[in-house]
């Protein structure tokens, strides 16, 4: 029961959050608006008893990726004096393209509803118990999937090198 | 809880190249800023350890970490071709990139990358050894900051790279997605057994897979990037990414496309072959209008990509152990001619215009004439290893019924003598030039490089049944998943 | 489950009035006059001209990357700290060569001078 008014409520701070993205005219304001549909997606994971997808939903992508996204967007807003820089950054056929492509989706998310088995997804989605728990995705994580696991550190190492070669000030220590 | 077994033993080279990087980085931290030219000789150590447990580790197929990498031969074949290139990486890069440990340890992990995409039989490691592979590509890229050309192409690399990896791994979900399984043999045997949930999602699977890696051999259409990447790249950096990209993406197709997902049942067959042709036909015509040495190698590169693909469309064991022969052939000729290129300029390409070889032979005659034996290897003159290599190509293509792709093949060979000759007869032209635009020496590790390229290129070239033998155990390996 | 996060949720809330309420606060009592030569960019007193925007550093955008890549690496420990116990010395031994493999990194960053704003 509980549950049910959880979902109402993250569905709808979603929604509210997506549409703020869209129609914020300052893009501060479209990233913040972004934060919010992150952090009620984590709601919705959290939901769906996939606990580490809602801890990473919140921590990486409302935290780290967000504030990368700010400080980008603080970034090309420098030099301008207004926000609603008419059109500066809009794309040719800008609203046809988001407008079919998101009709596409429509069509597909739709199909995909009205043909839905309900009943044994229902099923499959209890029948795991603790599926996507933090200690079942922990399990995998470290035995099944060591290998990538562990690669996955090499790629973390190879941005921390990249980020600080490519990012230095040139001239700084290169002389 | 079940532990994986993890045998160290199938990760050994990847192993020491991932420890030679981490003590690379930890020496750096107490060296003062910009003295790290003798981590360069490091690197080449690592190289050379990973290169000297490449046969001890022939005698016995490995699986570790529960099945998710094999040291199998193909894997060792492969990972031979990519640690020779690695090693032209650190020979080249002394004089033009100022290596420090920041340039040592990117090559290194590159080529650990190009090592896993090659021995990886699980999806999620294919995957993370692809970024592993390109991410510190991206970097190497643009090592030269000061330069413009260098910048330009690190910035293309990553969009047109980041983008390629996206449509990689959404082929991969698709592989996924129809048959619940991560591991190759078990999305093999789900296939063999028509436990797919729906056959259309192998097909746009495997398509996007392809496409994914054909970004990276750089296929036509898939090959816009090439051409500036290479030319803005610095050259050390160039020669390596060439050859180990092409090599790591041939091994990750071979497994994912020929022996995972059986041609008779998924058909990728047909978007491979027109790739190849299109690649054959378009890198051939385009190299023939370049007038800067690293674009038109560039171009080379792209057209020798496609006599690479034709292996793999032939579908067979006899096209997957040519294949590999001519990777290993790509290496040395290739990397002999971008050492050629590298000796020949100093911190600021100035060996990168043809019209600048002119006369070259009465100045640089050994130069000159090394460049010429790669030049007429890549044209695929006998008796360099470039003509067997191609011969194997063409053999496996018609005996699978390939006849088309054995025209483009004949076809695409004939265009590109021109592209290849017209240096050599430049390089012998007597110019009354004087004046050469080339710094006076090079550096002795480059003509170790070109020295070392131009042995296996006659080699192989005159005794090509050293290398089939073992090819054809590493084929019989693959196979026998 | 579901209520083993309601602390969780009570502290979001707990954050979010704060945060509402001290802004709301400020915009209420403060003072407000703004006019023109207050909102302008500051140039010594010269009047500027043209398009000026204030100075933003490039450093912030490295600080950013730094944040998100170590960020990564802290999610990866939440489910091993979960598992600790059953994963036991094989656990214990994947974890330290990640953070190795990390920790190197790290130390690198830290001599180059990537913590610092000023070279």
């Amino acid at each position: 029961m509980v549950s049910t008014v959880v979902f109402w409520l993250a569905a709808a701070v979603a929604i509210v959050g997506a549409g703020g993205v869209l129609l914020a005219k300052h893009p501060v304001h479209s990233a913040l608006s972004l934060v919010l549909n992150l952090a009620a997606l984590g709601v919705l994971f959290l939901l769906l008893h996939a606990e580490f997808l809602a801890v990473v939903e919140i921590l990486v992508y409302a935290g780290a990726v967000m504030v990368l996204f700010l400080f980008v967007v603080t970034l090309l807003m420098a030099g301008t004096k207004t926000p609603r820089d008419e059109g500066r950054f809009r794309l040719a056929y800008q609203y046809l393209l988001a407008g079919l492509f998101g009709l596409i989706l429509f069509v597909l998310v739709a199909h995909a509803l009205v043909g839905a088995d309900w009943m044994s997804s229902l099923a499959a989605t209890n029948a795991g118990g603790s599926f996507g728990s933090i200690a079942a995705f922990g399990t995998a994580l470290f035995t099944k999937y060591l290998l990538p696991f562990e690669l996955t550190a090499v790629v973390l190492l190879v941005a921390v090198i990249g980020v600080i070669f490519l990012g230095r000030e040139h001239g700084a220590t290169r002389k | 809880m079940n532990f994986p077994v993890i045998n160290p033993l199938s990760v050994l080279p990847e192993i020491i190249l991932l420890a030679t990087s981490i003590v690379a980085l930890f020496i750096a931290l107490f060296l003062p800023d910009r003295r790290g030219h003798q981590l360069n000789y490091l690197g080449l150590v690592g190289v050379l350890a990973a290169i000297a447990v490449l046969p001890m580790l022939w005698a016995k197929v490995e699986v570790g970490f529960g099945g998710a990498i094999v040291s199998d031969h193909f894997a060792l074949a492969m990972d031979a071709a990519i640690l020779v290139s690695a090693l032209a990486a650190f020979l080249l890069g002394l004089r033009e990139v100022e290596p420090g440990a920041d340039y040592v340890a990117l090559v290194l992990w590159a080529a650990l990358g190009m090592m896993v995409l090659t021995s990886a039989v699980e999806l999620l490691s294919i995957f993370l050894g692809l970024e592993v592979l390109s991410l510190p590509l991206y970097v190497l890229a643009g090592f030269r900051r000061d330069r413009t050309t260098s910048k330009e192409a690190a910035m293309k690399y990553l969009l047109m790279g980041a983008f390629s990896s996206g449509i990689f791994l959404y082929g991969l979900a698709f592989l996924y997605g129809a048959t619940g399984k991560v591991s190759l043999a078990s999305i093999q045997a789900a296939i063999l057994q028509n436990f797919t949930s729906h056959p259309l999602f192998l097909e746009i699977g495997a398509g996007l897979v392809a496409v994914g890696l054909a970004f990276k051999l750089a296929l036509v259409p898939f090959h816009q990037w090439v051409p500036d990447v290479y030319e803005g790249s610095p050259t050390p950096v160039t020669a390596f990414m060439s050859v180990g990209t092409k090599a790591a993406a041939f091994g990750a197709l071979v497994r994912i496309l020929t022996v995972a997902l059986p041609a008779g049942i998924v058909h990728w067959q047909p978007l491979i072959a027109f790739l190849a042709v299109l690649t054959l036909l378009f890198g051939n015509l385009a190299a023939l209008r370049q007038t800067n040495m690293k674009r038109m190698l560039a171009y080379s590169g792209i057209a020798q990509a496609g006599y690479l693909v034709v292996a793999i469309a032939a579908n067979s064991q006899m096209g997957v152990g040519a294949g590999m022969f001519y990777v290993v052939a790509y290496a040395f000729m290739n990397i002999g001619a971008f050492a050629v290129v590298a000796a020949l300029s100093g911190q600021n390409e100035e060996g990168a215009e043809i019209a600048s070889y002119r006369g070259l032979a009465y100045r640089r005659p050994w130069l000159a004439v090394s460049m010429t034996v790669f030049l007429l290897a890549l044209a695929s003159i006998p008796p360099l290893v470039g003509f067997p290599g191609k011969f194997y190509i063409l053999r496996a293509a018609v005996s699978s019924g390939g006849v088309l792709l054995a025209i483009a093949i004949v076809v695409g060979t004939m265009i590109s003598l021109y592209y290849y000759l017209r240096p050599v007869l430049l390089m012998f032209t007597h110019s009354e030039e004087t004046e050469s635009p080339f710094p006076a020496t090079a550096h002795w590790t480059a003509h170790v490089t070109v020295g070392v390229m131009l042995a296996g290129t006659l080699v192989l070239g005159i005794l090509p049944g050293l290398l089939t033998g073992p090819l054809q155990n590493a084929v019989h390996a693959i196979y026998g998943l | 489950m579901l209520t083993s996060y309601f602390p969780i949720a009570l502290y979001f809330l707990v954050a979010v009035v704060i945060g509402v309420g001290v802004l709301g606060a400020s915009r209420v009592m403060g003072p407000r006059k703004p006019n023109a030569a207050k909102l302008q960019t500051y140039e010594c007193g010269v009047t500027p001209e043209g398009e000026v925007g204030p100075r933003f550093s490039v450093k912030f955008y490295l600080v950013a990357m730094l944040f998100m890549i170590f960020d990564v690496e802290a999610v990866s420990f939440y489910p091993w700290a979960v598992l600790m116990h059953q994963l036991r010395l094989f656990g214990l031994l994947e974890m330290a060569l990640f953070v190795l493999v990390l920790g190197i990194g790290y130390a690198y960053v830290w001599k180059r001078g990537g913590f610092q704003w000023q070279e």
